[in-house]
């Protein structure tokens, strides 16, 4: 098999994980659409790392994270997304529009925690040990945990005010 | 909502955009070649252009060299030829160092780090840069003006009374824009540093 049959086979294959990523890292659609390019092109760039790499599915969320980091810090004012129709990110949306909606806020209270830990909180919610997501992200196992409760107070808080003010769950 | 619901909704997410129709995979090497191409065409031109610009006037000041007669005009073009290489080398190599990293082995903990120091050190080479381009738009004239025999020009007021202003203007907008950016980086910057600790 060729190189680039490999890459695409990759990336075809985790285009969900893609994703994933550019949705919880990017707001706007055409963001999360310049995004999601820009990961598989920095995919292609490393590509040759990947082969030599230990452990091929923790690679790629580190590219993907790496990549949504730096990109979005570089780049907040210009878009250089490529105008394919076809690549556009869509999915149909759940029937349950009650779900769908906790969904939807679920995304945004993601969005609302800093670069790291929305990288942290993904990688527990794609269901990482605490030593896989330390790995990933390069933090300690015991600062994993630390800031898993820190996030897990700030998500409760934030997604059910009430219960937190009420003191109810 | 508890994390096991999040997990839970986050599952069936993931259902969902497994079902969703993926990109053709001749698609995807296409993205990746066009992606190419446009980021071999967001090559920094205008610091490409003012390298070679300040590496030109340093030839040529270097070429001349012997020219010069007056020897606080040779100071002043030893003076420029050093600043007209230095500037444009260490602004390119904090470009360099802000384009390098390395997305596929370093950690995000990691990237975070590397990515905010070398954004300072860019805008913290461009501070400099500004100082010492007040210093070359000074020590540039004369060692020019012997060079191309136009020693009446300068002693002409109106020269003075164009080109004092003029550059103060250009220097003093610069500088509040480098200042600007300079300020917004390193609270940007902290602001990431803490989210790493």
């Amino acid at each position: 098999m060729s190189k680039e049959e490999e890459f695409v086979n990759l990336i075809h294959e985790n285009q969900g994980l893609i994703y994933k990523i550019a949705t919880i890292y990017a707001k706007e659609k055409a963001e999360q659409d310049d995004l999601y390019q820009e990961i598989v092109y920095q995919t292609w760039k490393s590509f040759d790392h990947f082969k030599k790499a230990s452990k091929p599915s923790t690679w790629l969320y580190r590219v993907g994270m790496n990549t949504a980091i730096t990109h979005l810090n570089k780049s907040k004012k210009q878009l250089n997304t490529l105008p394919f129709d076809q690549v556009t990110i869509q999915f149909s949306e759940s029937n349950d529009s009650e779900r769908e909606e906790k969904i939807q806020l679920l995304y945004t209270q993601i969005r609302k925690l800093n670069l790291l830990d929305r990288g942290i909180i993904f990688l527990f919610l794609e269901e990482k040990t605490y030593e896989e997501i330390a790995e990933i992200s390069g933090i300690s196992v015991s600062n994993v945990g630390t800031r898993m409760s820190r996030i897990r107070q700030k998500l409760k808080s934030e997604m059910n005010p009430k219960s937190t003010t009420d003191g109810t769950r | 909502m508890e994390l096991d619901e999040m997990k839970s909704l986050w599952a069936d997410l993931s259902l969902q955009v497994e079902k969703q129709d993926k990109i053709q995979k001749e698609l995807l090497m296409e993205i990746t070649k066009q992606k190419f191409r446009s980021k071999l065409n967001s090559v920094r031109i205008p610091e490409i252009i003012g390298s070679l610009v300040c590496v030109g006037y340093a030839m040529y000041f270097l070429s001349r060299f012997g020219e010069f007669e007056l020897w606080y005009n040779q100071i002043f073009a030893l003076v420029c030829i050093f600043l007209m290489i230095a500037l444009p080398t260490a602004s390119l190599t904090a470009i360099k160092g802000m384009r390098d990293l390395k997305i596929d082995t370093e950690t995000p903990a990691g990237i975070m780090d590397k990515f905010v120091k070398s954004k300072v050190r860019f805008w913290k080479v461009q501070r400099y840069g500004m100082i010492f381009g007040v210093i070359l738009m000074i020590a540039i004239l004369p060692p020019l003006v012997e060079l191309n025999g136009a020693d009446e020009i300068i002693q002409k007021p109106w020269f003075w009374g164009l080109y004092v202003p003029g550059g103060l203007i250009f220097m003093l907008l610069f500088t509040r824009f480098v200042y600007k950016k300079y300020k917004e980086t390193i609270s940007a910057s902290e602001k990431m540093l803490r989210d790493i600790d």
